[in-house]
């Protein structure tokens, strides 16, 4: 090991701390998105013009512009209006707003790819809007948004990056710290750039798990474990089945 | 031996490809900038065959560097680079640089010299190699008028505002305060948060900070002097002696002219205030 990695990995408990406040981050910012997309899917479908307006605006507005500028207005440009936050807090609101956008469209087109047919047979045997809504068109919804979802999650994660211009000593903030520190450019952000990896990798891998906890087969995403002889592979035709 | 243009690259792809692997090329700092000729290989003579003078100079810290409105560099440094590329008889090219990456472009030989009122230091001056001093300068808060904060002993437990880079903050730890840090990626963010209430104050160059709070009403400088005086002077890569001493004859010959005292009040309104070299 030579005399630059040990230099950088005596860093390793600032980059750990940073790497610990960016999941952090994640996790509070993508619930936030997941209630914002949801709020505003469901806002998008109703039948009242204004909530649509609202809604359209909140989407239309949030996914053309970039997320840096959404991130300083919320920490330098909202103060102005009264509304201090911390910089940990204005980083999670603008990231959840940001990809609740985002996730807003990806939940829309899950809910709008759910067969006529389904909703239909649901009220012929007399489920309510409500109900048909929540125990027919969600789980079936479901399955068609987690992989993008998931991306959606990642694009959190990834987003954490950015905020280093409030001064949150995320991941990146830490690197370019303790690179001006020391200037070993190289071992620094190959530091940081494998933290995103493992970080991501981990998300990617509790997102499989789960998936597949509370998904009945054919999965929507890639196998995690030992493939089960009952099942056929997504895209084999089974068996011809009389309905 | 004379280096062709093949050779260099081979050179420096091999120094890349060695600083990759995490080896340090063996003290190779000055061999690959020259191109022919001349066993001395100095920044100097670059120039002279470019006919170009980079000068790294930070455009976000005015006044010594920004952006007028026409986008084009403007400063007290900047006004300096100028004399400086006019006693050299070449071109000035003014490449933006931050705090952070001030000392990588001077490494990566991307600037010939580095303004940016570089504070000369010991631990710098293993890096880097620094030339006579041209701009005294000290350290003091910038803080909001409604605040009511008048000194460091003030500071206890509030936030403090620096940039990415920068050693301000550190005197504070040296004398036993305890601060929130926060540190953004240019001065202006920094100077934004305090303005706006997400911090408390900014430490910086009281230089700095003097032009600051003429141009924001709502800030004002505590008057006293938080360090010993800092000496700030011209960055250039360590080891090119032939570079610096032309860069010190170029700076006696500003200040015995008197024109850095006149750049100096152009900008900030006042005549220096301590000399450029102290009496002991």
């Amino acid at each position: 090991m030579t005399y630059q990695w040990q230099t950088v990995l005596g860093y390793l408990p600032q980059y750990l701390h940073a790497a610990l406040l960016a999941l952090r981050i994640t996790v509070l910012a993508f619930i936030l998105a997941t209630v914002c997309a949801t709020v505003a899917a469901l806002a998008r479908n109703s039948s009242v013009g204004m909530l649509r307006l609202v809604a359209g605006v909140y989407v239309e507005v949030i996914r053309n512009t970039p997320v840096l500028l959404q991130i300083f207005i919320v920490f330098f440009a909202l103060p102005s209006f009264g509304l201090h936050f911390h910089a940990v807090t204005a980083g999670v609101l603008a990231l959840g707003i940001n990809v609740g956008a985002y996730m807003c469209e990806v939940f829309r087109a899950g809910i709008a790819s759910v067969t006529r047919g389904q909703t239909e047979a649901a009220q012929i045997l007399g489920l309510s809007r409500r109900q048909t809504f929540v125990f027919v068109v969600v789980p079936q919804a479901l399955r068609n948004v987690y992989p993008a979802t998931v991306n959606n999650l990642l694009q959190v994660l990834l987003g954490t990056s950015l905020l280093t211009a409030i001064a949150v000593p995320e991941i990146t903030g830490v690197a370019i710290v303790i690179n001006a520190r020391t200037l070993l450019f190289v071992q620094v952000f190959l530091m940081a750039l494998l933290l995103y990896l493992v970080l991501s990798n981990l998300l990617s891998l509790a997102a499989a798990v789960l998936g597949r906890v509370i998904f009945r087969p054919p999965l929507p995403i890639g196998f995690v474990g030992p493939r089960l002889p009952r099942f056929k592979r997504p895209g084999r035709p089974e068996r011809a089945v009389v309905s | 031996m004379r280096l062709g243009r093949v050779q260099v690259t081979l050179v420096a792809t091999a120094v890349a490809a060695a600083a990759l692997t995490g080896c340090t090329p063996g003290g190779g700092n000055g061999d690959s900038s020259s191109g022919g000729g001349g066993s001395v290989s100095s920044a100097l003579k670059a120039i002279q065959q470019r006919g170009e003078v980079r000068v790294g100079d930070c455009l976000s810290f005015a006044p010594f560097g920004f952006k007028d409105k026409s986008g084009k560099p403007d400063g007290y440094d900047v006004d300096i680079a100028k004399e400086l590329a006019k006693s050299l008889g070449v071109k000035l090219n003014v490449v933006d640089t931050t705090s952070a990456n001030r000392i990588p472009n001077l490494q990566t030989d991307k600037v010939d010299v580095v303004f940016c009122n570089f504070t000369r230091n010991g631990e710098r001056e293993k890096e880097v190699g620094f030339t006579d001093p041209y701009v005294v300068a000290t350290e003091s808060l910038l803080v909001r008028k409604s605040s009511g904060i008048k000194s460091a002993q003030d500071l206890k437990g509030k936030t403090v505002a620096t940039v990415k880079g920068s050693t301000n903050a550190d005197v504070l730890a040296e004398k036993g305060i305890h601060v929130d840090t926060q540190q953004y990626d240019t001065s202006q963010a920094a100077i934004l948060a305090v303005k706006q209430g997400q911090a408390d104050t900014m430490i910086e160059d009281s230089n700095f900070l003097t032009y600051q709070a003429k141009e924001n009403p709502s800030l004002t400088v505590t008057k006293g002097a938080l360090v010993p005086l800092e000496y700030n002077a011209f960055g250039v890569k360590q080891g090119d002696q032939v570079w610096t001493n032309y860069l010190n004859h170029f700076l006696f010959e500003l200040n015995a002219s008197g024109q850095n005292k006149v750049l100096y009040h152009k900008w900030f309104g006042v005549n220096p205030r301590y000399p450029l070299q102290p009496r002991y």
